[in-house]
């Protein structure tokens, strides 16, 4: 019983970071209509800016914070200008995927030549942890829970309250209609960009002290991606329920195998697309007979 | 024998009426225009012809035979053509593709066949007796994008003739032509309804529909309010209230 | 009239052949020959990734879709190929064959599953099937071997000549990727190459010309399978040796590249593509620890300044040269342009 609430726990948690690289994705891709195949090695830049930032460089915490926000967005803006401007009249969106490849090869290797080689650790943002008799939660996983779910308020408020959401969401849907009524896309697509770099990079940030900095933090994109379809394909809820669907089978399957996790994980994503292909949140589209 | 016939069929989206209960017939060699205000659901018609939409109701027959359940390619392959409102062409590639494609449909030969028999050249006579009536002059290896919108337009009803249908739909023919392309639009389905093809044409330049048609259908919030010849529909109450209000 | 267009272009087939194979043998005696051995097997190596590419292309270029499994087709044919022959000691051939069949068969199950999904569900669900042919292929050990992977294929005989050195490969598998070659340019003209760029295109306008999209891109989808099978089991034959860590997401990706960098619309530029990325590697060696690096910034500026890759890059410098000596072009009939 206290093992199953141990995974089920960490599952959640993990899941909640799968759940943030999937949103991310889903944000691209509607402003940007960009499959960001980068998305993972963003994600281990962030904690490679923790390590830099306090574990290198010992900065004072709040500066390091400050310090780390200020280089995701400016991660974000040049980005942004690689891998999508060029390609804003593209024939072939594909060409937009192959650049973001490359690009996160340039990243990951940029992390790897001028922050370090090793796989690092790094200190928790709150060291210790919960004990309730032999059931133990690390502090860390609370600090993960709570900026995930202040994350995922602050963009359900951005796009669903705020007039600059609105027209963040109106550029990403017609971005021709939208060029037409005055709103300046380009702009809000560079937003897009630097709210995904952001958002991943805290992932990655809040990772860091569970999974230690390395560049093998960059398989979870595999995971988000993975999450995307479980969920629902397109919407933030479903990318959220299918990051943590993902967790929690992925944490549940160490009861049977530890090697053939990936397998579990894909399986379950396979048999999600032949039974319920609209995913656990989509709806069903009425499709033509054609 | 009609070559169309369309028996009572309807469709609904959600809880919109959009075509109901239309019937109508066509004979081989006639052109029927299909009128009516905008949102009438002409254009729902003609999917549901050609296998675009599923009818909710009702049958259609191609050459007497009952092709409801059948989808669009096997409709198209019996004999179905069709062009849409914006021609749809492959973007990406060469205008020979896109026509090449029509004589496909016309032989209707397997992947094989067409792998290891070589096609023959009769088929570019056929096109160019069409580009002719339609006045047009393409270069064969051009992207199919350098065209303009009113050579496109008149392409894609060449399209459909090289693929030897007996039924044609047309979709606003004379949407974004000016009179000229208009005039060798209209000679082109002239030609072809000399050659025992059946057309249904929407549009809504009447003039033309009038001067072209031997029979009308008109449809107003998915209903046929009247057919018959362009005279009659032209006298008819329910035509004049709908189209001029009262 | 169409006789003597057959007759001529048979000709001219031949004609090309012979200069293609002339061409292969004079590369082989003068460049292939004089290299070391481990830069030849790079370039055999390549030559084998063609098949998947050709593959992708068929799927990509004329499809529209982005398959991402081939290497995990490729990695089955290539470990079944092994096991068969290593394992259970069937000669070479029924091995090879074995190989190739049981990677159709993989197609054929998948593709019929995944097909009917738009486009991007059907990108992922390939990527799910390449994860777990990876997990698959490096832990299965009574299979694959596990991480000490398979070894002691047999070597090919063919001709009454045995391939046993690298070096004696590269003939063999250059003649394969031209007739491969050959082979998707005469499919680009068939009615289903015309049905795949309809169906890539515009899936309404394919249906209302008779093309049954879905069994077409099925059919696609199985010739890709074929293609990843042959590489495989030529991969297998060809090194004698498998390991598992090559069957993984990075090489599909790499197989994208190679794509995208010869020309999503070209087999000859995607051939120079595969050829590039595994190769060009080993000359930069010298940029050291910045080599992946200098590689990926180069792929985003490659896609940057030229999206079709190298054969969209030389087709346009071709049609901008043929203007300025042409000049206006004059009025053609089909028959005088086709």
């Amino acid at each position: 019983m206290i093992l199953f609430l141990q995974q089920t726990v960490t599952g959640i948690c993990v899941g909640l970071a799968y759940a943030m690289i999937a949103m991310g994705l889903i944000l691209l891709l509607r402003a940007a209509g960009v499959m960001n195949f980068a998305q993972g090695n963003l994600m281990a830049l962030g904690a490679y800016f923790a390590y830099l930032f306090l574990g290198k460089l010992h900065l004072n915490p709040a500066i390091a914070v400050i310090l780390a926000i200020l280089s995701l967005i400016a991660v974000g803006i040049v980005f942004c200008c690689v891998c999508f401007f060029p390609f804003k009249r593209t024939k072939w969106p594909q060409a937009m995927l192959i650049c973001t490849i490359g690009a996160g090869t340039v990243i990951s290797e940029c992390c790897l030549c001028f922050i370090t080689t090793e796989t690092k650790s790094v200190d928790p943002i709150v060291a210790g942890s919960l004990h309730l008799g032999s059931f133990i939660i690390p502090y860390q996983y609370f600090f993960i829970f709570g900026v995930t779910a202040l994350m995922m308020v602050g963009l359900w408020l951005l796009f669903d309250k705020a007039y600059c959401g609105r027209v963040m969401s109106a550029a990403a849907q017609n971005k021709y209609a939208a060029d037409l009524l005055g709103i300046p896309t380009n702009l809000t697509t560079m937003l897009t960009f630097c709210i995904v770099v952001l958002m991943v990079g805290t992932a990655g940030w809040l990772l860091a002290p569970v999974y230690r900095v390395s560049n093998s933090l960059s398989i979870f994109q595999a995971r988000a991606f993975a999450a995307l379809i479980i969920g629902g394909f397109g919407s933030l809820p479903g990318a959220i329920v299918g990051g943590i669907a993902v967790g929690l089978i992925e944490s549940y399957s160490t009861y049977f195998t530890t090697t053939y996790k990936d397998v579990v994980v894909f399986g379950a994503l396979l048999l999600v697309l032949a039974v319920r292909p609209q995913g656990i949140l989509g709806s069903k589209v009425k499709k033509d007979k054609a | 024998m009609a070559c169309l016939q369309v028996e009572d069929i309807s469709i609904s989206f959600g809880g919109l009426k959009a075509v109901q209960d239309v019937s109508f017939a066509l004979e081989p060699g006639e052109i029927m225009g299909l009128i009516g205000p905008n949102g009438a659901g002409k254009t729902t018609t003609l999917n549901l012809i050609s296998g675009l939409y599923a009818c909710d109701t009702g049958r259609v027959l191609l050459n007497g035979k009952d092709v409801t359940d059948k989808k669009a390619y096997e409709r198209a392959r019996m004999g179905l053509g069709r062009t849409f409102q914006t021609p749809r062409f492959l973007s990406r590639s060469t205008v020979g593709e896109n026509m090449k494609l029509g004589t496909d449909l016309a032989d209707q030969m397997g992947f094989l066949k067409s792998f290891f028999g070589k096609k023959g050249n009769d088929f570019l006579d056929e096109v160019d007796q069409y580009l002719e009536i339609a006045d047009l002059t393409v270069n064969w290896k051009d992207d199919i994008s350098s065209l303009s919108y009113g050579q496109l337009k008149r392409l894609e009803i060449v399209r459909a003739l090289l693929s030897h249908p007996k039924v044609l739909l047309v979709d606003e023919p004379a949407a974004g032509l000016n009179a000229k392309e208009l005039e060798k639009s209209v000679a082109l389905m002239r030609h072809a309804a000399e050659k025992g093809v059946g057309i249904v044409l929407i549009e809504h330049k009447m003039d033309m529909i009038m001067n072209v048609c031997d029979h009308i259908v008109v449809l107003n919030f998915g209903k046929m309010i009247a057919h018959g010849t362009p005279e009659e529909v032209q006298s008819n109450e329910a035509v004049i209230e709908a189209y001029l209000g009262r | 009239m169409e006789n003597g267009t057959k007759r001529s272009r048979f000709l001219r087939l031949l004609l090309v052949s012979a200069v293609v194979i002339a061409g292969i043998l004079l590369v082989d005696k003068f460049f292939i020959q004089n290299l070391k051995n481990s830069r030849v097997n790079l370039i055999n190596v390549a030559l084998i990734y063609y098949f998947s590419v050709a593959g992708m292309y068929l799927m990509l270029g004329l499809g529209g879709c982005m398959s991402m499994c081939s290497i995990a087709v490729m990695g089955l044919s290539a470990f079944v190929c092994g096991f068969t022959n290593t394992k259970l000691g069937w000669p070479l051939f029924p091995a090879m064959l074995c190989g190739i069949l049981s990677s159709v068969i993989l197609c054929a199950v998948v593709g019929s599953l995944l097909m009917k999904l738009d486009g991007r569900a059907f990108m992922f669900g390939t990527m799910a099937l390449v994860y777990i042919g990876t997990s698959v292929f490096q832990n299965f050990s009574a299979f694959t071997g596990g991480p000490n992977g398979t070894s002691g294929i047999s070597k090919l005989t063919l001709f009454g000549k045995t391939f046993s050195t690298f070096k004696s490969w590269f003939v063999l598998l250059a003649i394969a990727c031209y007739l491969l070659i050959l082979l998707l340019h005469r499919i680009k003209n068939t009615s289903f190459g015309r049905s795949l760029m309809a169906a890539r295109d515009d899936e309404t306008a394919a249906y209302s010309l008779g093309v049954n999209v879905y069994r077409t891109k099925l059919l696609a989808f199985i010739i890709s399978g074929v293609f990843s099978g042959i590489g495989g089991a030529l991969y297998a034959v060809h090194n004698g040796t498998i390991s598992a860590s090559l069957f993984s997401f990075t090489t599909q990706q790499s197989f994208i590249i190679m794509l995208m960098l010869g020309g999503v619309m070209s087999p000859v530029g995607a051939l120079f593509g595969s050829i590039l990325v595994n190769y060009l590697p080993e000359i930069a060696r010298s940029a050291g620890t910045y080599l992946n690096m200098l590689y990926g910034a180069l792929i985003v500026l490659l896609m940057i300044f030229m999206p079709m890759g190298l054969a969209g890059l030389l087709k346009n410098q071709y049609q901008k040269l043929r203007k300025l000596l042409t000049g206006k072009r004059k009025k053609t009939t089909a028959k005088e342009s086709a």
